[in-house]
């Protein structure tokens, strides 16, 4: 490569392979896979294949990039003793030390979610303060409602008067999984990638945002049409956040634990059916009255397999190369069903009705047993999730899975339960068993819409 | 003090196999166990604080970079398959489902090429839409994305098999390359180049974006195409002006990696403009390859060497880089007078100005180079490149690279390296005089450029 041609190549249509090695600042493509490493200073994980023909040259270029990043566990994030919030998303040891060491000020900007800021604003700015942190905060609301990129250019508008260095000031998301996504998604479009971390405060961003790569607003009225893959440097949990969290937003998140429940782990079903009003109860804190230290066990133990489920999952598809993925199961219907009575349901919530639905659908398809249908399902109203409701109806089922056609390379590609803590991916579902399926839906649990009221 | 990095912790790595559609992690080796094995990694790190995991996963980008003959000729099937394959192609021709593209096209290109185009789509029995628009450097922004993406959901395309294209300059390609990084989070796309400039240069690396804040490609995206189409026959109906424009870009290559490049530029280049690039007729049948081909070659070829390794920039170390730290702000400066190249030029130019200060190149090699330049018509000298610019420049320059100048300088013809430490004032002082001294003259051809 590189070289003046003399003459046409007749090896027509044959690949040459070219590794890429620097040597001091400039790259070399070098004919084959051996190398002498002794000449160079770095050989790339990078190839390029190049084949020639009378219409001229093509390559091929292939080129891995590795994403890293931590999802951490933490107590007391906003306790001046703690250092996390500013350096927990530090991997190497030796940067570490030169931080700390260093006089420069540490300088970040901070979006946080409006309602979290009320409560916890006050804390935040001693933290900041404490650690003479350079700082911005900005608080704004983060609604389903203005999950737009309008909202993301506004933090960029901000962001850019900040002056951050380019890599070693990331930007610092606290809220909930709206917050989250939109400014992820900001922070993956300044410069091209900045660097952010999440700091979750609610449950269900607890254990199902902040631990992907997922970022996104909503588009044309649909949900997270527009986004990207990049992964925080780190997301940072602290349980202590869900102590202000209302029950119902609890709920919410307990919903996204029992999707992984069923899709994976017969243990976390079961920990969830038999502990799911203690952990409505403490707000997966430790509790002195009347549960004692099972709280905190159960508490740990559940979202702990939760992540852990979400990161087996998630880390060998980040960027959902393969569209075949068990953490969609709750997510083919409830997206429509989300948007179209917004905002009255939460994501969890439509997330649960949607698999609700689909637990019958298992059933009417010979994959679980009545039994097992009935404990899902009171494990579900144990955790005061709504199980039912009317606007999903038989029109959306059929209309979301033609989207998800659309979607997702023409395949429905259903995740579906085929025992506790154990599914498959089924793609010729007939109508007519989601038919019936959906009339028994409707015939034993419409009683129970009473549930899914507006509160 | 509770430290987020104690040492007191258990460290246990996680391979991941998936079977059955489930996927679950292992310790230890996993040659023997049934299923696909990831590449990615999970790091579980458990101490008094609480667990920590680390994802490791890398993601593997594959694009093509393909050069062709009649792109728009029906009898041609590049512009609908060429970023597929030709193992996979079979099953995706046989299909029986009709073919859809979106066509995002540049106002201009449109004029010259949209019923082409349409003939094209036409004849392959194509359901298309085509979107003309002005891409210009001042309205490449956030709301052009958008109003591409409103088009686009409006058609609706498969998440996968219906790649968008985009037909133009580097706006163009730039701005449709953002759209498509964005809509379901990843879109393919396919890039055709129009001018020399995108042909050799946005075309051919992973970097989409547009203008925020007064700041060039200050949001963008670094999701390469799933391919280039790169036909130098759209060459043909390009202004002189443009040409010379994609040669900087091109002349860029040669003084930071290739002296043959250079050669052919030096001695070929007022020819090659003026011919716009296209075949020579006296080359035609004969096995030389021609002086146009073999440049655009070498300049696809160096360019892709630098972009492979570092698609994601993680290195600030570019070569690529050079012509880059004062143009950005000069282009803006004077936008719209100056063409991305003709910035470029300048700068390169006042570089070439140092890197001689510096005892680096000759005098001999700093004429060649200047001569080069003007040889293919590009400005060398500009009054709005003031000393206070330059030195602007290279203070945001340090800003935005972590603290080191990382200037890549030529240390002789088609070679160069990276400079890491800040030009001593004098040093800038004296080759901004010189460069004044000796080129001004030649700043009288912006003239005609307002």
């Amino acid at each position: 490569m590189g070289k003046v041609h003399e003459g046409n190549s007749d090896a027509e249509g044959k690949k040459t392979e070219f590794s890429l090695v620097r040597v001091k600042s400039t790259w070399k493509s070098k004919l084959g896979k051996k190398i002498n490493k002794d000449a160079v200073d770095y050989v790339s994980t990078a190839k390029i294949y190049e084949s020639i023909t009378d219409r001229g040259t093509s390559w091929t270029v292939v080129s891995p990039i590795t994403f890293t990043y931590k999802v951490t566990e933490t107590h007391d994030l906003l306790d001046p003793n703690n250092d996390t919030l500013l350096l927990g998303h530090i991997t190497d040891p030796q940067q570490l030390e030169d931080i700390k060491k260093s006089n420069k000020p540490i300088r970040r900007f901070v979006v946080i979610d409006q309602e979290v800021f009320k409560i916890y604003g006050p804390k935040l700015t001693e933290y900041l303060e404490a650690h003479n942190v350079v700082y911005k905060i900005l608080a704004l609301p983060t609604t389903e409602g203005n999950k737009s990129m309008e909202t993301a250019l506004k933090i960029l508008d901000d962001v850019n008067n900040f002056a951050l260095d380019r890599r070693t000031e990331p930007i610092i998301a606290i809220g909930g999984g709206v917050c989250l996504d939109i400014v992820g998604l900001a922070a993956s479009l300044y410069r091209r990638r900045t660097p952010y971390i999440r700091v979750p405060t609610t449950l269900l961003s607890y254990i199902d945002a902040s631990v992907g790569a997922k970022t996104g607003v909503n588009f044309a009225n649909c949900k997270n049409k527009l986004g990207a893959y990049i992964p925080p440097a780190a997301a940072l949990l602290d349980l202590s956040f869900m102590q202000t969290v209302p029950r119902r937003h609890i709920s919410n998140g307990l919903a996204e634990m029992l999707k992984m429940a069923l899709m994976k782990h017969q243990g976390l079903f079961e920990l969830l059916e038999e502990h799911g009003c203690m952990l409505l109860d403490t707000k997966f804190q430790a509790d002195n009255t009347l549960y004692g230290h099972s709280s905190v066990k159960v508490a740990s133990q559940a979202t702990h397999i939760a992540i852990t489920t979400m990161l087996e999952e998630l880390a060998p598809n980040l960027w959902e190369d393969d569209l075949n993925r068990l953490v969609d199961f709750g997510h083919l219907i409830s997206p429509a069903l989300e948007m179209k009575v917004l905002p009255s349901l939460l994501h969890g919530e439509a997330v649960n009705i949607d698999m609700s639905y689909m637990v019958y659908l298992s059933h009417e398809c010979g994959l679980l047993m009545e039994e097992e249908k009935q404990r899902i399902i009171s494990c579900m109203v144990g955790l005061e999730l709504p199980v039912w409701h009317e606007k999903f109806t038989m029109e959306l089922i059929q209309k979301s899975l033609q989207d998800r056609l659309k979607h997702s390379g023409g395949l429905v590609r259903m995740p579906l339960p085929v025992g506790l803590g154990q599914a498959e991916i089924f793609n010729n579902t007939s109508f007519d068993i989601l038919h019936r399926a959906y009339i028994k839906w409707c015939e034993e649990l419409s009683f129970s819409s009473d549930c899914t009221c507006d509160v | 003090m509770n430290s987020s990095n104690t040492s007191c912790s258990e460290l246990t790595e996680f391979n991941l196999v998936q079977v059955n559609g489930t996927w679950t992690r292992h310790t230890g080796q996993c040659q023997d166990k049934e299923g696909k094995l990831s590449d990615a990694k999970i790091y579980e790190n458990k101490s008094d604080q609480g667990v920590s995991w680390t994802v490791v996963s890398p993601i593997v980008f594959t694009y093509r970079v393909i050069q062709c003959k009649d792109l728009l000729d029906p009898r041609n099937d590049t512009l609908l398959w060429g970023h597929i394959e030709d193992e996979e192609l079979k099953g995706t021709t046989s299909n029986s489902k009709p073919v859809k593209r979106f066509i995002v096209i540049d106002k201009t290109v449109h004029e010259l090429y949209g019923s082409k185009v349409s003939q094209y789509f036409d004849a392959k029995g194509v359901i298309y839409k085509i979107l003309p628009l002005p891409t210009t450097e001042e309205n490449k922004n956030m709301e052009l994305v958008t109003k591409i993406l409103e088009e686009v959901h409006q058609f609706g395309i498969d998440r996968r098999s219906e790649p968008i294209i985009a037909l133009g300059g580097g706006v163009c390609l730039d701005v449709v390359g953002l759209a498509a990084s964005l809509y379901r989070r990843r879109t393919p796309y396919i890039r055709v180049p129009t001018t020399l400039l995108s042909y050799i240069d946005a075309s051919v690396g992973a970097k989409t974006g547009v203008n925020f804040g007064g700041g060039k490609n200050k949001l963008g995206s670094y999701v390469p195409p799933v391919a280039t189409l790169l036909d130098s026959s759209f060459f043909q109906t390009l202004p002189l002006r443009q040409i010379s424009n994609g040669l900087a870009e091109m002349l860029k290559m040669a003084l930071m990696k290739h002296r043959g490049l250079f050669e052919l530029l030096e001695v070929n280049g007022r020819k090659m403009l003026h011919a716009k690039l296209q075949p020579s007729e006296t080359c035609g049948g004969s096995e030389q390859e021609d002086g146009a081909a073999a440049s655009m070659r070498i300049a696809i070829e160096t360019m892709l060497e630098e972009l492979a390794p570092n698609l994601w920039e993680d290195d600030l170390d570019r070569l690529v880089d050079f012509g880059h730290i004062i143009s950005p702000e000069l282009e803006m400066r004077v936008l719209p007078a100056l063409l991305h190249g003709e910035a470029v030029s300048i700068d390169m130019s006042f570089m070439v100005y140092v890197a001689h200060q510096k005892g680096l190149l000759t005098t001999q090699e700093k004429s060649r180079i200047i001569q080069c330049m003007l040889g293919v018509e590009l400005p060398v000298w500009h009054q709005e490149c003031s000393l206070v610019l330059v030195q602007k420049s290279f203070r945001e320059r340090l800003r935005h690279s972590t603290g080191s100048l990382r200037m890549p300088l030529p240390t002789g013809l088609g070679r160069a390296e990276i400079f890491h430490d800040m030009i001593e004032d004098d040093v800038i002082y004296q080759a901004f005089q010189k460069w004044t001294e000796e080129l001004s003259t030649f700043g009288c051809n912006q003239i005609n450029y307002y």
